[in-house]
């Protein structure tokens, strides 16, 4: 019988010896790693002092420097103020490469989760309407969201014809076929619909894990909150976005589940395999890329579009589901949908860089493209006023909603969320158990449905940053600015 | 404990946002079986679960893409059959490994943490740093 150990260890696996890359002071919130090695172009780094002592105990450092290495980078290797530590890329990244100039791109600049994001709705609702249906609300959304780990869906898919359709129209495909209002569209990046989507290039193996998904929350981070506008910071811009005082939103935060995934992994192989053909070597093997313009890359951004239209399809199936129970607790059916934004994507956008135009592959990986006031891609509506940025705190901590300002930052970009400081394994060896942090949340009014207790405490607001600490990093460094903080009521995670 | 001071076996070390499992054995199979059951052990409480189907799958490779298309392997399962393995065994069989996986339903098993969705390549590996003694690391998003 052989012998079997097992025990978690909370040593994070440094490499010993190897020093983090220096910073030095560049501006307000804002820090830079100098060139050195193989590195393009440096490091930028957003991010107050408070937050600056994480980034030491964890790699993200480094990895901001390897990214700073990728053909065809340019201007910097950018670190938002919620950065930690990923893989290959950090969490709360952002790169840009030029495409004309043999730019490259990385799954790994991506992440697993494509297109994973957030989207926020409004509801006609004041707190206090909802105050004695809180608990019945709470199951009523637990009960109507499929959650957790394996299958569940709303939307059962069995027609390869229809599941092609999602991943070519993505959310305008759900709402075609009566998931939503017309009017969400307008409200989602990209009208919900990511151009160039090309289903030829989604595995069947991931074709498959997404197949029984579609239409779910996850585990992890994933979350759907209720939360209600606890201070507007810019009247004029929240009354654009449609928030209010007092008003009772929800939240959903979700990406593109196992298809996301799986895409992630197939293509990170094939450019393994394709990197020595190009001549790229990569100094961590999940920063693996191609060009832009390269077989490899045209295949990759057909696959990734086609995962971001799954996501944006699963976030607007929930959103339709969020409306059926609220409907059947307080008889409201009308929530608004304020804006839907990815923080898991690449994309090929047009910047001014020099005084010239640039066709850039943007990376944004754990971080949200914030465009200011003006921007073409923007509904007419937003154009006035810049693109709301959604930034989810932790379960127990306030939520915010931002504005992309002029000039902004890291090729219109800001966090993402409060990003984790603490590994799961030290949030739950920390924290109290899971009915002790739901019973906490509860007495200081927080109603949890977790799908299970015993991983509620991976999720606790200890194991994050401090999102106000966040948020004012993103100010400071001109990134975005405040327009409404939300606190939370009512949680439902996986 | 340290990971030598048994003959097999397998732990979870910390990582910000996901796992790092590491795991250790007399040969490669041997190592990838306790890398295998490191990402069981994060995902539910097998022990003493009783397996209700059984799956064999070959697997080609480098060493390192090995332990990398096991560990998608059992993700695959989660996410398509609601089903996770509670007995893990890899054999040599010529250039490939014949992994058998005894399988479980998922409603059968109490959860212990968050589902993984996928393998990082980045501080993944395996090899062998002793005769008889091989080690491997690997990182999964959840």
């Amino acid at each position: 019988m052989p012998q079997t150990a097992h025990h978690q260890d909370d040593t994070p696996s440094a490499v010993p010896g190897r020093e983090p890359p220096r910073l030095r002071a560049d501006g307000p919130a804002r820090w830079r790693i100098d060139r050195t090695g193989d590195m393009r172009v440096p490091g930028v780094v957003y991010a107050s002092e408070q937050l600056l002592p994480d980034l030491h105990d964890d790699r993200s450092l480094e990895q901001v420097a390897n990214v700073a290495t990728l053909p065809g980078i340019v201007e910097a290797s950018y670190a938002m103020p919620d950065v930690h530590w990923g893989y290959g890329f950090p969490i709360g990244g952002v790169a840009a490469t030029d495409v004309a100039a043999g730019g490259v791109v990385s799954p790994g600049g991506v992440g697993f989760d494509i297109s994973c994001g957030v989207r926020l709705l409004a509801a006609p609702l004041a707190e206090g309407e909802l105050a004695d249906d809180l608990g019945a609300l709470m199951d009523a959304l637990a009960a109507a969201t499929p959650k957790g780990m394996g299958r569940g869906a709303v939307w059962h898919v069995t027609d390869r014809g229809e599941f092609d359709r999602i991943l070519v129209d993505g959310a305008a495909y759900a709402v075609a076929r009566g998931y939503g209002e017309p009017a969400d569209l307008e409200r989602c990046e990209d009208g919900g619909r990511l151009e160039g989507a090309d289903p030829a290039q989604v595995s069947e193996r991931a074709r498959k894990r997404g197949a029984g998904q579609v239409g779910s929350l996850g585990s992890g981070n994933h979350f759907l909150e209720v939360q209600v506008v606890d201070r507007v910071l810019d009247p004029a811009v929240a009354q654009v976005f449609g928030l209010a005082p007092g008003q009772v939103c929800v939240m959903i935060h979700c990406g593109s589940r196992g298809l996301g995934h799986q895409i992630c992994s197939d293509h990170v192989r094939v450019m393994r395999e394709a990197m020595p053909r190009h001549g790229i070597r990569v100094p961590d093997p999940q920063l693996a890329c191609a060009p832009v313009d390269s077989s490899e890359g045209e295949a990759y951004l057909g696959a990734l579009a086609a995962a971001a239209n799954y996501a944006r399809a699963n976030r607007q199936l929930l959103t339709e589901a969020t409306r059926d129970a609220v409907a059947s607790v307080t008889g409201c059916r009308d929530l608004r949908l304020v804006y839907d934004v990815s923080h898991n994507l690449a994309k090929l956008e047009t910047h001014v860089m020099d005084g010239r135009a640039r066709r850039l592959c943007v990376h944004r990986k754990g971080a949200t493209r914030a465009f200011p006031a003006g921007s073409p891609e923007l509904p007419e509506d937003l154009r006035s006023v810049g693109q709301p940025v959604l930034l989810p705190g932790s379960m127990g901590t306030a939520s915010y909603v931002l504005c992309g300002q002029d000039p902004g930052g890291a090729f219109s970009s800001a966090a993402h969320g409060a990003g984790r400081r603490m590994s799961r394994h030290e949030a739950k060896r920390r924290g109290h158990g899971g009915s002790e942090l739901r019973d906490d949340l509860a007495r200081v009014g927080i109603e949890v449905r977790a799908g299970s207790l015993r991983d509620l405490p991976e999720e606790a607001p200890q194991a994050y940053k401090d999102v106000e600490e966040v948020v004012r990093a993103c100010e400071t460094a001109g990134l975005s600015r405040r327009v409404a903080r939300l606190r939370p009521v009512g949680v439902v995670k996986g | 404990m340290t990971p030598t001071s048994t003959h097999r076996g397998h732990l979870l070390r910390a990582h910000t946002a996901d796992e790092i499992i590491e795991a250790w054995g007399p040969t490669r199979e041997a190592c990838l079986e306790e890398a295998a059951l490191a990402l069981v052990d994060s995902i539910a409480e097998v022990e003493h679960v009783p397996w209700w189907w059984h799956r064999e799958v070959s697997l080609t490779g480098s060493d390192e893409e090995l332990v990398v298309s096991l560990l998608e392997e059992i993700i695959f399962h989660l996410d398509t059959d609601d089903a996770m393995p509670v007995l893990v065994q890899v054999h040599p069989h010529g250039d490939e490994v014949q992994v058998h996986l005894w399988m479980t339903d998922l409603h059968r098993v109490t959860a212990r943490g968050a589902a993984p969705k996928g393998v990082s390549y980045s501080g993944t590996w395996i090899h062998e740093e002793a005769p008889g003694r091989w080690r491997c690391l690997a990182t999964v998003d959840v």
